[in-house]
């Protein structure tokens, strides 16, 4: 559980896919809304689901971006 | 009854109107009138993995019914817009009440276009409840031959679907390729070659002459002369906005106009979603309909306008697509453009197209390459600017 996610609040559209994916990690407020943390698997699944593109993902360790 | 904003429809723009009103703080009552008997749920999964999977209807809902109570926001499932009295400021509902407000939005959506051809058969369907969708999933079964009338995206995501259920989709358009009227030629002959290559026929440059068959379409044939027989006829040909119930008010019958925030030229009445036709300032008139994106962000923004808050940027129109594993997504106005050019291999499903007019950039289109979306976003955002200052 290395990665951390990170919401574009701006591109988040709410289409809610992160949070079916992972709903421990993502909620779906006005927007996504990070609420916990999880496996980096499930995170990058979620993000790479995310119609918008609107989840970020960083290596916490290294401080390098994961996705996109 | 107390009169607050009274939201007419129970789809993506009239969810987020609501949810957007409890957000910024707005105490007053607010009312959806959802004319189907469901909680407001999601309508793009209907013609995808619905039409597969007979758990994926659980998670079509936006919210679950606490969240309604929870904030007061009082549905009226079942019950239908049957009139606008706009001086009185009252709406008359199919269940022969009347409602004042405050504030009206119009987001009562819109119905697929029928096609006077197939109207009197039974084994005809068409697409846009979650009951067209329960109906359409029961008779996709292996080798189920399914005649799709229209490549829009309904007749495209239906055709991959019914794939997935082992059935075997026939497309027939009357266009050269599939969105070529949005996206031109080139692109249109990639979403060919994407059905084709999983098996799906696709039919272009026809139409359907003579329908055969009594209480159920058995075939039809076409103009070039072909003969198809079928099991299943699914027509998707386009929707028109559900606007009858305003007739005899001062609204237009061909989609609610307003301005770029919803506001409608009746004072009190906003619209969004598929029955608005907002003022799009990039192409300088309006435009009828919207994608999921777009409707969801034209309700969020209604309900800014109505509560005198700053709605901020409009959204840029967009749309996505799975189909056979290669996401699609675009966003901009391609018809503006005079020039496409390609990053990657147009022939492959790893590409961008970026359409340009005068050398700026007014549309992307990305396949199978998701992760570039921001920064197509990006590129977007500085041209509209750069547009208007």
């Amino acid at each position: 559980m290395t990665y951390v996610a990170e919401i574009d609040e701006d591109a988040c559209a709410a289409h809610g896919d992160c949070e079916a994916i992972a709903p421990e990690i993502f909620r779906l407020d006005d927007v996504a809304i990070v609420v916990g943390e999880g496996p980096d698997e499930l995170m990058l699944e979620a993000a790479r689901a995310c119609p918008s593109v609107a989840i970020r993902l960083t290596d916490r360790d290294s401080g390098e971006q994961i996705y996109p | 009854m107390r009169s607050g904003v009274l939201i007419a429809g129970g789809g993506l723009a009239a969810q987020r109107c609501a949810e957007t009103l409890r957000r910024s703080g707005y105490e007053g009552a607010v009312t959806m009138v959802c004319g189907e008997p469901h909680l407001p749920y999601d309508r793009p999964p209907l013609s995808k993995e619905v039409l597969h999977d007979t758990h994926a209807e659980r998670r079509l809902t936006f919210r679950p019914e606490d969240w309604y109570g929870e904030r007061q926001v009082e549905l009226l499932l079942g019950v239908e817009a049957r009139g606008l009295d706009a001086t009185a400021r009252k709406l008359a509902l199919s269940d022969g009440s009347s409602v004042a407000y405050e504030h009206l939005l119009i987001a009562t959506g819109g119905r697929p276009r029928p096609l006077p051809a197939f109207e009197r058969f039974a084994n005809v369907s068409m697409l846009r409840t979650l009951e067209d969708a329960r109906a359409l999933r029961a008779v996709l079964t292996p080798g189920c031959r399914l005649l799709i009338i229209g490549a829009g995206f309904i007749g495209q995501e239906v055709a991959a679907a019914a794939c997935k259920a082992g059935a075997s989709p026939t497309i027939v358009e009357a266009a050269a390729a599939p969105l070529a009227g949005l996206l031109g030629a080139e692109l249109g002959a990639w979403f060919a070659e994407l059905h084709r290559s999983s098996g799906v026929e696709l039919l272009l440059e026809e139409q359907v002459e003579r329908v055969h068959g009594s209480e159920r379409v058995a075939s039809v044939t076409l103009r070039g002369g072909r003969r198809i027989d079928c099991d299943h006829v699914l027509v998707g040909v386009g929707i028109e906005p559900n606007v009858a119930w305003l007739r005899g008010s001062a609204l237009q019958e061909a989609g609610v106009r307003t301005d770029v925030d919803g506001r409608s030229a009746v004072p009190g009445v906003y619209a969004a979603g598929d029955v608005a036709a907002l003022f799009d300032p990039l192409l300088g008139r309006h435009v009828l309909g919207s994608h999921w994106e777009t409707a969801g962000r034209q309700g969020a923004r209604a309900a800014k306008a109505m509560l005198g808050l700053d709605p901020g940027p409009g959204a840029v129109s967009s749309f996505w697509s799975d189909l056979y594993g290669t996401r699609v997504q675009y966003l901009g106005h391609a018809p503006l453009a005079d020039a496409v050019s390609f990053d990657g291999d147009p022939g492959s499903r790893d590409f961008t197209a970026t359409f340009t007019s005068a050398g700026r950039v007014v549309a992307v289109l990305l396949a199978g390459r998701p992760q570039l979306l921001p920064q197509a976003r990006a590129l977007l955002a500085t041209n509209n600017e750069r547009t208007h200052p």
